[in-house]
Protein backbone atom coordinates (compact mmCIF):
# COMPACT_ATOMS: atom_id res chain seq x y z
CA UNK A 1 0.00 0.00 0.00
CA UNK A 2 1.57 3.29 -1.06
CA UNK A 3 2.42 5.49 1.86
CA UNK A 4 1.21 9.04 1.28
CA UNK A 5 4.18 11.28 0.74
CA UNK A 6 4.93 13.38 3.81
CA UNK A 7 5.53 17.08 3.40
CA UNK A 8 9.08 18.05 4.26
CA UNK A 9 9.31 21.07 6.48
CA UNK A 10 12.31 23.21 7.41
CA UNK A 11 12.32 24.73 10.89
CA UNK A 12 14.37 27.87 11.43
CA UNK A 13 14.69 28.64 15.15
CA UNK A 14 17.70 29.64 17.22
CA UNK A 15 16.43 28.50 20.63
CA UNK A 16 17.37 24.80 20.81
CA UNK A 17 14.55 23.62 23.04
CA UNK A 18 11.86 25.57 21.19
CA UNK A 19 13.20 24.22 17.89
CA UNK A 20 13.32 20.72 19.31
CA UNK A 21 9.78 20.98 20.63
CA UNK A 22 8.56 22.31 17.29
CA UNK A 23 10.24 19.42 15.43
CA UNK A 24 8.59 16.87 17.69
CA UNK A 25 5.22 18.57 17.36
CA UNK A 26 5.37 18.82 13.58
CA UNK A 27 6.46 15.22 13.27
CA UNK A 28 3.51 14.24 15.38
CA UNK A 29 1.33 16.31 13.05
CA UNK A 30 2.49 14.22 10.10
CA UNK A 31 5.33 16.27 8.64
CA UNK A 32 8.84 15.09 7.90
CA UNK A 33 11.29 17.55 9.44
CA UNK A 34 14.14 18.44 7.08
CA UNK A 35 16.00 19.96 9.99
CA UNK A 36 16.11 22.63 12.66
CA UNK A 37 18.41 25.46 11.51
CA UNK A 38 19.56 27.97 14.11
CA UNK A 39 21.33 30.30 11.67
CA UNK A 40 20.83 31.78 8.21
CA UNK A 41 23.83 29.84 6.87
CA UNK A 42 22.62 26.47 8.15
CA UNK A 43 19.12 27.15 6.85
CA UNK A 44 20.33 28.10 3.38
CA UNK A 45 22.50 24.99 3.27
CA UNK A 46 19.61 22.74 4.24
CA UNK A 47 17.40 24.47 1.68
CA UNK A 48 19.95 23.86 -1.02
CA UNK A 49 20.69 20.21 -0.24
CA UNK A 50 17.40 18.76 0.92
CA UNK A 51 13.79 18.61 -0.06
CA UNK A 52 11.85 21.42 1.43
CA UNK A 53 8.11 21.83 0.78
CA UNK A 54 7.32 24.23 3.58
CA UNK A 55 9.08 26.27 6.23
CA UNK A 56 8.55 27.81 9.65
CA UNK A 57 10.74 30.84 10.27
CA UNK A 58 11.54 32.50 13.55
CA UNK A 59 12.00 36.11 12.49
CA UNK A 60 14.78 36.81 14.98
CA UNK A 61 17.77 34.53 15.20
CA UNK A 62 19.84 36.15 17.92
CA UNK A 63 22.33 38.30 16.03
CA UNK A 64 20.55 38.22 12.69
CA UNK A 65 17.04 38.09 11.27
CA UNK A 66 15.87 35.27 9.01
CA UNK A 67 15.03 37.79 6.25
CA UNK A 68 17.63 36.31 3.85
CA UNK A 69 15.98 32.92 4.29
CA UNK A 70 12.57 34.44 3.59
CA UNK A 71 13.94 35.90 0.37
CA UNK A 72 15.43 32.56 -0.66
CA UNK A 73 12.16 30.77 0.09
CA UNK A 74 10.20 33.27 -1.99
CA UNK A 75 12.57 32.80 -4.93
CA UNK A 76 12.35 29.03 -4.58
CA UNK A 77 8.57 29.24 -4.40
CA UNK A 78 8.48 27.57 -0.98
CA UNK A 79 5.54 28.75 1.16
CA UNK A 80 6.33 29.62 4.76
CA UNK A 81 4.87 30.90 8.02
CA UNK A 82 6.78 33.34 10.21
CA UNK A 83 6.77 33.30 14.00
CA UNK A 84 8.02 35.99 16.33
CA UNK A 85 8.22 37.28 19.88
CA UNK A 86 8.25 40.85 18.60
CA UNK A 87 5.24 42.79 17.41
CA UNK A 88 4.20 42.82 13.75
CA UNK A 89 5.52 46.34 13.03
CA UNK A 90 8.97 45.33 14.16
CA UNK A 91 9.48 42.63 11.50
CA UNK A 92 11.53 43.29 8.33
CA UNK A 93 9.58 43.84 5.15
CA UNK A 94 10.49 40.43 3.73
CA UNK A 95 7.84 39.09 6.09
CA UNK A 96 5.08 41.47 5.10
CA UNK A 97 3.31 39.00 2.85
CA UNK A 98 3.68 35.87 4.98
CA UNK A 99 1.33 35.00 7.81
CA UNK A 100 2.89 35.93 11.15
CA UNK A 101 2.23 34.00 14.36
CA UNK A 102 2.98 35.40 17.78
CA UNK A 103 4.95 33.25 20.20
CA UNK A 104 3.94 31.17 22.03
CA UNK A 105 1.44 29.54 19.68
CA UNK A 106 -0.56 26.35 19.57
CA UNK A 107 0.74 23.75 17.14
CA UNK A 108 -2.72 23.39 15.62
CA UNK A 109 -2.68 27.07 14.63
CA UNK A 110 0.72 26.71 13.03
CA UNK A 111 -0.31 23.62 11.10
CA UNK A 112 -3.49 25.32 9.89
CA UNK A 113 -1.51 28.35 8.72
CA UNK A 114 1.02 26.09 6.97
CA UNK A 115 -1.69 24.18 5.11
CA UNK A 116 -3.34 27.46 4.05
CA UNK A 117 -0.03 28.69 2.64
CA UNK A 118 0.43 25.40 0.79
CA UNK A 119 -2.88 25.68 -0.95
CA UNK A 120 -2.26 29.19 -2.27
CA UNK B 1 6.67 131.76 42.26
CA UNK B 2 7.45 131.83 45.96
CA UNK B 3 10.37 134.02 46.69
CA UNK B 4 11.44 137.60 46.47
CA UNK B 5 8.57 139.38 44.80
CA UNK B 6 9.13 141.86 42.09
CA UNK B 7 12.58 140.70 41.12
CA UNK B 8 12.82 141.19 37.38
CA UNK B 9 15.73 139.53 35.81
CA UNK B 10 14.91 140.33 32.21
CA UNK B 11 15.05 144.00 31.10
CA UNK B 12 11.87 145.62 30.05
CA UNK B 13 9.65 142.86 31.43
CA UNK B 14 6.43 144.11 32.87
CA UNK B 15 5.09 142.87 36.15
CA UNK B 16 2.33 141.08 34.22
CA UNK B 17 4.79 139.25 32.04
CA UNK B 18 6.85 138.34 35.06
CA UNK B 19 3.77 137.11 36.87
CA UNK B 20 2.82 135.06 33.80
CA UNK B 21 6.23 133.31 33.70
CA UNK B 22 6.01 132.77 37.46
CA UNK B 23 2.64 131.08 37.00
CA UNK B 24 4.13 128.70 34.46
CA UNK B 25 6.78 127.58 36.91
CA UNK B 26 4.32 127.45 39.79
CA UNK B 27 1.80 125.31 37.90
CA UNK B 28 4.32 123.05 36.19
CA UNK B 29 3.98 119.34 36.75
CA UNK B 30 7.78 119.14 36.84
CA UNK B 31 9.49 119.88 40.12
CA UNK B 32 11.41 123.10 39.55
CA UNK B 33 13.71 124.65 42.14
CA UNK B 34 16.45 127.20 42.04
CA UNK B 35 19.46 128.00 44.18
CA UNK B 36 22.07 130.71 44.33
CA UNK B 37 25.59 129.83 43.23
CA UNK B 38 26.38 128.65 46.75
CA UNK B 39 23.43 126.20 46.81
CA UNK B 40 21.01 128.16 49.00
CA UNK B 41 17.45 127.54 47.82
CA UNK B 42 15.73 130.60 46.38
CA UNK B 43 12.62 129.00 44.87
CA UNK B 44 10.63 125.79 45.34
CA UNK B 45 7.50 125.11 43.28
CA UNK B 46 4.37 123.13 44.14
CA UNK B 47 5.64 120.00 42.41
CA UNK B 48 8.79 120.16 44.56
CA UNK B 49 6.57 120.13 47.60
CA UNK B 50 4.76 117.07 46.28
CA UNK B 51 7.92 115.27 45.22
CA UNK B 52 10.09 115.96 48.26
CA UNK B 53 7.54 116.58 51.00
CA UNK B 54 9.20 119.81 52.26
CA UNK B 55 7.13 122.98 51.87
CA UNK B 56 8.56 126.07 50.19
CA UNK B 57 8.61 127.84 53.55
CA UNK B 58 10.77 125.05 54.96
CA UNK B 59 13.20 125.01 52.06
CA UNK B 60 13.70 128.59 50.97
CA UNK B 61 16.85 129.83 52.58
CA UNK B 62 18.07 126.29 53.34
CA UNK B 63 20.91 124.54 51.57
CA UNK B 64 20.01 122.26 48.69
CA UNK B 65 22.27 119.58 50.21
CA UNK B 66 19.36 118.76 52.51
CA UNK B 67 17.82 116.74 49.72
CA UNK B 68 21.14 115.24 48.62
CA UNK B 69 22.18 111.86 50.08
CA UNK B 70 25.47 112.22 52.01
CA UNK B 71 27.47 110.05 49.63
CA UNK B 72 26.40 112.18 46.67
CA UNK B 73 27.20 115.60 48.15
CA UNK B 74 30.58 115.74 46.56
CA UNK B 75 28.97 115.05 43.20
CA UNK B 76 26.33 117.75 43.82
CA UNK B 77 29.03 120.29 44.78
CA UNK B 78 30.93 119.54 41.59
CA UNK B 79 27.80 120.01 39.50
CA UNK B 80 27.05 123.23 41.29
CA UNK B 81 30.54 124.41 40.42
CA UNK B 82 30.25 123.45 36.73
CA UNK B 83 26.85 125.04 36.27
CA UNK B 84 28.12 128.06 38.14
CA UNK B 85 30.73 128.36 35.40
CA UNK B 86 28.01 128.41 32.75
CA UNK B 87 27.54 124.73 31.84
CA UNK B 88 24.08 123.26 31.30
CA UNK B 89 23.66 119.65 32.33
CA UNK B 90 20.70 117.76 30.90
CA UNK B 91 18.96 114.71 32.26
CA UNK B 92 21.54 113.92 34.88
CA UNK B 93 20.50 110.73 36.64
CA UNK B 94 21.11 110.72 40.34
CA UNK B 95 19.37 110.19 43.68
CA UNK B 96 17.73 112.68 46.02
CA UNK B 97 16.05 112.33 49.43
CA UNK B 98 12.47 113.06 50.47
CA UNK B 99 11.59 114.72 53.78
CA UNK B 100 11.23 111.17 55.26
CA UNK B 101 14.74 110.37 54.14
CA UNK B 102 13.55 107.97 51.43
CA UNK B 103 15.83 108.00 48.40
CA UNK B 104 14.24 108.58 44.99
CA UNK B 105 15.81 108.06 41.60
CA UNK B 106 15.65 111.30 39.66
CA UNK B 107 16.76 112.87 36.42
CA UNK B 108 17.76 116.55 36.81
CA UNK B 109 18.37 119.20 34.19
CA UNK B 110 20.61 121.98 35.60
CA UNK B 111 20.78 125.39 33.95
CA UNK B 112 22.65 128.57 34.97
CA UNK B 113 20.46 131.59 35.76
CA UNK B 114 21.97 134.72 34.17
CA UNK B 115 21.49 138.31 35.12
CA UNK B 116 21.00 140.76 32.29
CA UNK B 117 24.62 141.61 32.78
CA UNK B 118 25.53 138.06 31.86
CA UNK B 119 26.72 137.16 35.32
CA UNK B 120 25.53 133.86 36.70
CA UNK B 121 23.44 134.49 39.75
CA UNK B 122 21.99 131.05 40.35
CA UNK B 123 21.16 127.53 39.23
CA UNK B 124 17.78 126.19 38.17
CA UNK B 125 17.00 122.49 38.55
CA UNK B 126 14.15 120.70 36.84
CA UNK B 127 13.77 117.41 38.69
CA UNK B 128 11.97 114.40 37.25
CA UNK B 129 11.10 111.33 39.30
CA UNK B 130 12.33 108.40 37.20
CA UNK B 131 11.84 105.61 39.74
CA UNK B 132 9.07 103.96 37.73
CA UNK B 133 11.04 104.23 34.54
CA UNK B 134 14.13 102.87 36.31
CA UNK B 135 12.13 99.99 37.69
CA UNK B 136 10.85 99.16 34.24
CA UNK B 137 14.39 99.47 32.90
CA UNK B 138 15.74 97.08 35.55
CA UNK B 139 12.88 94.67 34.86
CA UNK B 140 13.63 94.75 31.17
CA UNK B 141 17.36 94.28 31.86
CA UNK B 142 16.61 91.26 34.04
CA UNK B 143 14.41 89.71 31.39
CA UNK B 144 17.06 90.39 28.80
CA UNK B 145 19.61 88.67 31.04
CA UNK B 146 17.29 85.71 31.43
CA UNK B 147 16.88 85.43 27.68
CA UNK B 148 20.60 85.88 27.11
CA UNK B 149 21.57 83.21 29.62
CA UNK B 150 18.77 80.78 28.84
CA UNK B 151 20.02 77.43 27.68
CA UNK B 152 17.04 77.26 25.33
CA UNK B 153 17.18 79.20 22.11
CA UNK B 154 14.96 82.29 22.32
CA UNK B 155 14.03 83.90 19.03
CA UNK B 156 11.55 86.63 18.26
CA UNK B 157 10.08 87.46 14.90
CA UNK B 158 7.55 89.75 13.26
CA UNK B 159 4.30 88.43 11.84
CA UNK B 160 5.87 87.92 8.45
CA UNK B 161 8.56 85.73 9.95
CA UNK B 162 11.41 88.24 10.00
CA UNK B 163 13.75 87.56 12.90
CA UNK B 164 14.04 90.42 15.37
CA UNK B 165 16.05 88.75 18.11
CA UNK B 166 18.32 85.69 18.36
CA UNK B 167 19.95 84.75 21.65
CA UNK B 168 23.26 82.99 22.39
CA UNK B 169 21.64 79.60 22.75
CA UNK B 170 19.93 79.99 19.39
CA UNK B 171 23.42 80.60 17.99
CA UNK B 172 24.63 77.44 19.65
CA UNK B 173 21.69 75.30 18.55
CA UNK B 174 21.53 76.49 14.96
CA UNK B 175 25.09 77.57 14.28
CA UNK B 176 23.96 80.95 12.89
CA UNK B 177 25.17 84.07 14.70
CA UNK B 178 22.84 86.87 15.74
CA UNK B 179 24.24 89.08 13.01
CA UNK B 180 23.55 86.44 10.38
CA UNK B 181 19.97 85.93 11.47
CA UNK B 182 18.63 89.38 12.32
CA UNK B 183 16.25 90.54 9.62
CA UNK B 184 16.37 87.19 7.87
CA UNK B 185 13.30 85.04 7.54
CA UNK B 186 12.73 82.28 10.11
CA UNK B 187 12.03 80.03 7.14
CA UNK B 188 15.76 79.70 6.56
CA UNK B 189 15.96 77.23 9.45
CA UNK B 190 12.87 75.28 8.40
CA UNK B 191 13.43 72.28 6.10
CA UNK B 192 11.61 72.57 2.74
CA UNK B 193 9.04 69.88 3.45
CA UNK B 194 8.09 71.55 6.74
CA UNK B 195 7.59 75.09 5.41
CA UNK B 196 3.78 74.77 5.77
CA UNK B 197 4.38 74.48 9.54
CA UNK B 198 5.43 78.12 9.69
CA UNK B 199 2.14 79.15 8.12
CA UNK B 200 0.11 77.25 10.69
CA UNK B 201 2.34 78.52 13.52
CA UNK B 202 1.77 82.11 12.41
CA UNK B 203 -1.97 81.69 12.07
CA UNK B 204 -2.16 80.13 15.56
CA UNK B 205 -0.15 83.00 17.03
CA UNK B 206 -2.19 85.64 15.25
CA UNK B 207 -5.32 84.19 16.84
CA UNK B 208 -3.66 84.81 20.20
CA UNK B 209 -3.05 81.18 21.10
CA UNK B 210 0.19 79.65 22.34
CA UNK B 211 1.88 76.64 20.75
CA UNK B 212 3.29 74.51 23.51
CA UNK B 213 6.17 72.03 23.04
CA UNK B 214 5.58 71.29 19.42
CA UNK B 215 8.11 68.63 18.36
CA UNK B 216 9.50 69.08 14.91
CA UNK B 217 12.69 69.22 12.84
CA UNK B 218 14.82 72.24 11.96
CA UNK B 219 17.96 72.84 9.92
CA UNK B 220 21.35 73.94 11.26
CA UNK B 221 23.75 76.20 9.41
CA UNK B 222 25.79 73.14 8.37
CA UNK B 223 22.67 71.60 6.80
CA UNK B 224 22.22 68.96 9.50
CA UNK B 225 18.68 68.26 10.66
CA UNK B 226 17.98 68.51 14.38
CA UNK B 227 15.03 67.35 16.46
CA UNK B 228 13.60 70.29 18.41
CA UNK B 229 10.72 71.20 20.66
CA UNK B 230 9.24 74.64 20.00
CA UNK B 231 7.02 76.85 22.16
CA UNK B 232 5.61 79.93 20.44
CA UNK B 233 3.79 82.84 22.09
CA UNK B 234 2.34 86.03 20.64
CA UNK B 235 4.11 89.32 21.38
CA UNK B 236 1.81 92.30 21.88
CA UNK B 237 2.38 96.04 21.79
CA UNK B 238 1.14 98.35 24.55
CA UNK B 239 -2.22 98.56 22.83
CA UNK B 240 -2.56 94.78 23.02
CA UNK B 241 -2.21 94.20 19.30
CA UNK B 242 -0.19 91.16 18.23
CA UNK B 243 2.92 92.41 16.50
CA UNK B 244 5.05 89.29 16.39
CA UNK B 245 5.91 86.03 18.08
CA UNK B 246 8.56 84.74 20.43
CA UNK B 247 9.84 81.19 20.05
CA UNK B 248 11.62 79.05 22.59
CA UNK B 249 13.54 76.29 20.87
CA UNK B 250 14.95 73.28 22.65
CA UNK B 251 17.26 70.72 21.07
CA UNK B 252 15.67 67.36 21.89
CA UNK B 253 18.04 65.11 19.94
CA UNK B 254 19.18 63.43 23.17
CA UNK B 255 15.66 63.01 24.46
CA UNK B 256 14.55 61.45 21.18
CA UNK B 257 17.52 59.08 21.16
CA UNK B 258 16.76 58.01 24.71
CA UNK B 259 13.13 57.40 23.79
CA UNK B 260 14.17 55.22 20.87
CA UNK B 261 16.62 53.29 22.97
CA UNK B 262 13.85 52.65 25.48
CA UNK B 263 11.51 51.51 22.74
CA UNK B 264 14.14 49.11 21.44
CA UNK B 265 14.83 47.87 24.94
CA UNK B 266 11.15 47.26 25.66
CA UNK B 267 10.72 45.40 22.38
CA UNK B 268 13.68 43.28 23.40
CA UNK B 269 12.18 42.58 26.82
CA UNK B 270 8.92 41.62 25.15
CA UNK B 271 10.75 39.31 22.77
CA UNK B 272 12.68 37.59 25.53
CA UNK B 273 9.56 37.15 27.63
CA UNK B 274 7.73 35.56 24.72
CA UNK B 275 10.67 33.24 24.17
CA UNK B 276 10.67 32.17 27.79
CA UNK B 277 6.95 31.45 27.61
CA UNK B 278 7.56 29.38 24.51
CA UNK B 279 10.25 27.52 26.40
CA UNK B 280 7.91 26.73 29.28
CA UNK B 281 5.31 25.58 26.78
CA UNK B 282 7.89 23.37 25.09
CA UNK B 283 8.93 21.72 28.35
CA UNK B 284 5.36 21.12 29.48
CA UNK B 285 4.42 19.77 26.11
CA UNK B 286 7.40 17.45 25.80
CA UNK B 287 6.95 16.16 29.33
CA UNK B 288 3.37 15.14 28.61
CA UNK B 289 3.78 13.44 25.27
CA UNK B 290 2.10 10.12 24.72
CA UNK B 291 -0.53 10.90 27.28
CA UNK B 292 1.91 11.17 30.21
CA UNK B 293 0.76 13.01 33.29
CA UNK B 294 2.70 16.10 34.15
CA UNK B 295 5.17 15.42 36.95
CA UNK B 296 4.78 18.81 38.56
CA UNK B 297 7.88 18.48 40.74
CA UNK B 298 10.12 17.71 37.77
CA UNK B 299 8.44 20.42 35.73
CA UNK B 300 9.18 23.02 38.37
CA UNK B 301 12.75 21.77 38.77
CA UNK B 302 13.29 22.18 35.05
CA UNK B 303 11.86 25.71 35.17
CA UNK B 304 14.27 26.43 38.00
CA UNK B 305 17.12 25.16 35.85
CA UNK B 306 16.09 27.61 33.14
CA UNK B 307 15.86 30.40 35.71
CA UNK B 308 19.38 29.66 36.96
CA UNK B 309 20.62 29.90 33.40
CA UNK B 310 18.93 33.28 33.10
CA UNK B 311 20.68 34.54 36.22
CA UNK B 312 24.06 33.56 34.83
CA UNK B 313 23.24 35.17 31.50
CA UNK B 314 22.22 38.41 33.16
CA UNK B 315 25.41 38.45 35.25
CA UNK B 316 27.30 38.43 32.00
CA UNK B 317 25.21 41.09 30.25
CA UNK B 318 23.29 38.51 28.30
CA UNK B 319 26.34 37.82 26.19
CA UNK B 320 27.67 34.46 27.35
CA UNK B 321 27.87 32.03 30.26
CA UNK B 322 31.21 30.62 31.47
CA UNK B 323 31.02 26.83 31.31
CA UNK B 324 32.45 26.31 34.79
CA UNK B 325 29.80 28.59 36.31
CA UNK B 326 27.10 26.82 34.31
CA UNK B 327 28.08 23.38 35.55
CA UNK B 328 28.27 24.53 39.18
CA UNK B 329 24.92 26.29 38.89
CA UNK B 330 23.12 23.30 37.35
CA UNK B 331 24.53 20.90 39.93
CA UNK B 332 22.46 22.90 42.37
CA UNK B 333 22.62 21.51 45.88
CA UNK B 334 25.17 18.96 44.74
CA UNK B 335 27.70 21.68 44.07
CA UNK B 336 28.72 21.17 47.71
CA UNK B 337 30.18 17.87 46.63
CA UNK B 338 32.57 19.46 44.17
CA UNK B 339 36.14 18.59 45.04
CA UNK B 340 34.86 15.60 46.95
CA UNK B 341 32.43 13.31 45.16
CA UNK B 342 32.26 15.46 42.10
CA UNK B 343 35.31 16.51 40.12
CA UNK B 344 35.24 19.29 37.59
CA UNK B 345 38.05 19.88 35.14
CA UNK B 346 38.37 21.97 32.04
CA UNK B 347 39.38 25.35 30.66
CA UNK B 348 37.10 28.34 31.10
CA UNK B 349 34.96 28.58 27.96
CA UNK B 350 32.35 31.24 27.32
CA UNK B 351 29.20 29.59 26.00
CA UNK B 352 26.69 31.33 23.76
CA UNK B 353 23.25 31.73 25.36
CA UNK B 354 21.80 29.04 23.06
CA UNK B 355 24.60 26.54 23.74
CA UNK B 356 24.32 27.31 27.46
CA UNK B 357 20.67 26.36 27.37
CA UNK B 358 21.32 22.95 25.78
CA UNK B 359 24.34 22.11 27.90
CA UNK B 360 22.77 23.54 31.06
CA UNK B 361 19.63 21.47 30.67
CA UNK B 362 21.69 18.38 29.93
CA UNK B 363 23.75 18.87 33.10
CA UNK B 364 20.55 19.39 35.07
CA UNK B 365 19.07 16.14 33.72
CA UNK B 366 22.28 14.21 34.30
CA UNK B 367 22.52 15.49 37.87
CA UNK B 368 18.86 14.72 38.61
CA UNK B 369 19.29 11.27 37.15
CA UNK B 370 22.47 10.67 39.17
CA UNK B 371 20.65 11.65 42.35
CA UNK B 372 17.75 9.32 41.66
CA UNK B 373 19.47 6.26 40.19
CA UNK B 374 23.15 6.97 39.72
CA UNK B 375 26.35 7.93 41.47
CA UNK B 376 24.71 10.42 43.82
CA UNK B 377 22.02 8.05 45.00
CA UNK B 378 24.36 6.14 47.34
CA UNK B 379 27.18 7.21 49.66
CA UNK B 380 30.17 6.19 47.55
CA UNK B 381 29.38 7.21 44.04
CA UNK B 382 31.61 9.67 42.21
CA UNK B 383 31.14 11.86 39.15
CA UNK B 384 33.86 13.22 36.88
CA UNK B 385 32.87 16.16 34.70
CA UNK B 386 35.53 17.30 32.25
CA UNK B 387 35.80 19.11 28.99
CA UNK B 388 38.38 20.30 26.48
CA UNK B 389 38.70 22.50 23.45
CA UNK B 390 41.43 21.36 21.08
CA UNK B 391 41.76 22.20 17.41
CA UNK B 392 38.29 23.71 17.18
CA UNK B 393 36.56 20.64 18.60
CA UNK B 394 34.76 20.78 21.92
CA UNK B 395 34.50 17.61 23.97
CA UNK B 396 32.68 17.11 27.25
CA UNK B 397 32.29 14.05 29.39
CA UNK B 398 30.16 13.08 32.37
CA UNK B 399 31.42 9.85 33.91
CA UNK B 400 29.81 8.15 36.91
CA UNK B 401 31.46 5.50 39.07
CA UNK B 402 30.82 3.48 42.17
CA UNK B 403 27.15 4.13 42.09
CA UNK B 404 24.56 1.37 42.17
CA UNK B 405 24.68 -0.91 39.12
CA UNK B 406 23.01 0.68 36.11
CA UNK B 407 21.27 -0.54 32.99
CA UNK B 408 19.90 1.32 29.98
CA UNK B 409 16.54 2.99 30.72
CA UNK B 410 13.36 1.38 29.46
CA UNK B 411 11.72 4.37 27.86
CA UNK B 412 12.93 7.67 26.61
CA UNK B 413 11.38 10.34 28.74
CA UNK B 414 11.93 14.05 28.32
CA UNK B 415 15.16 13.85 30.31
CA UNK B 416 16.81 11.32 28.05
CA UNK B 417 15.76 13.27 24.98
CA UNK B 418 17.31 16.40 26.46
CA UNK B 419 20.73 14.87 27.07
CA UNK B 420 20.84 13.31 23.62
CA UNK B 421 18.59 14.64 20.85
CA UNK B 422 18.36 18.20 22.11
CA UNK B 423 22.09 18.61 22.62
CA UNK B 424 22.87 16.85 19.36
CA UNK B 425 20.50 19.02 17.35
CA UNK B 426 21.34 22.27 19.09
CA UNK B 427 25.11 21.93 18.80
CA UNK B 428 25.34 19.94 15.54
CA UNK B 429 27.53 17.43 17.24
CA UNK B 430 27.53 13.84 18.38
CA UNK B 431 26.30 12.59 21.72
CA UNK B 432 26.98 9.19 23.11
CA UNK B 433 25.13 7.93 26.18
CA UNK B 434 26.38 4.63 27.54
CA UNK B 435 25.26 2.53 30.48
CA UNK B 436 28.12 0.23 31.39
CA UNK B 437 27.63 -1.47 34.79
CA UNK B 438 30.15 0.90 36.40
CA UNK B 439 27.95 3.87 35.75
CA UNK B 440 26.46 6.22 33.18
CA UNK B 441 28.81 7.79 30.64
CA UNK B 442 27.82 10.80 28.63
CA UNK B 443 30.07 12.16 25.90
CA UNK B 444 29.43 15.21 23.77
CA UNK B 445 31.55 16.27 20.82
CA UNK B 446 30.82 19.25 18.60
CA UNK B 447 32.49 22.05 16.62
CA UNK B 448 33.87 24.67 19.01
CA UNK B 449 32.25 27.49 17.11
CA UNK B 450 28.77 26.01 17.75
CA UNK B 451 29.31 26.37 21.45
CA UNK B 452 31.37 29.46 21.92
CA UNK B 453 32.19 32.73 20.22
CA UNK B 454 34.51 33.89 22.90
CA UNK B 455 37.92 33.40 24.39
CA UNK B 456 39.11 30.30 26.13
CA UNK B 457 41.16 30.59 29.29
CA UNK B 458 43.32 27.84 30.72
CA UNK B 459 42.07 28.46 34.27
CA UNK B 460 38.76 26.62 34.86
Amino acid sequence: MPVPDKLHILIVEDDPLIGFDLAVELEAAGFAVTGVAPTVDTALQLLERHRCDLAVLDVNLGRETSAPIARALVSAGVPFVAVTGYSVEQCPEEFSSAPLLAKPFQTARLVAALRRQLHQ
Amino acid sequence: MHGKPGVSIAPGMTDDEAAYLAAIVHGSADAILSTDVKGVIRSWNGSCERLFGHTAAEMIGSCVSEIVPPELREEAREIGHRVGMGESIESFETVRLTKQGRPIEVSITFSPIRHTTGAIVGISEIVRDVSQAKKAERSAAMLAAIVASSSDGVVSKTLDGTITSWNKSAERIFGFTETEMLNRSIRSIIPPERQPEEDSILSTVVSGAIIDNFETVRVRKDGALIDVSVTVSPVRDTAGRIIGASKIVRDITDKRQTREQLRTLLAEVNHRSKNLLSLVQAIARQMTRHGRQLDLGRFLERLQAIASNQDLLIQNDWRFIPLGDLVRSQLGAFSDLIGNRITIEGPQIELTPEAAQSVGMAIHELATNAAKYGALSNDDGHIMICWSADRQIFEMRWTEESGPPVSPPQHTGFGSRVISDLVRAGLEGTVEVLFPPSGLRWHLSCPLQRISRGRIHARP
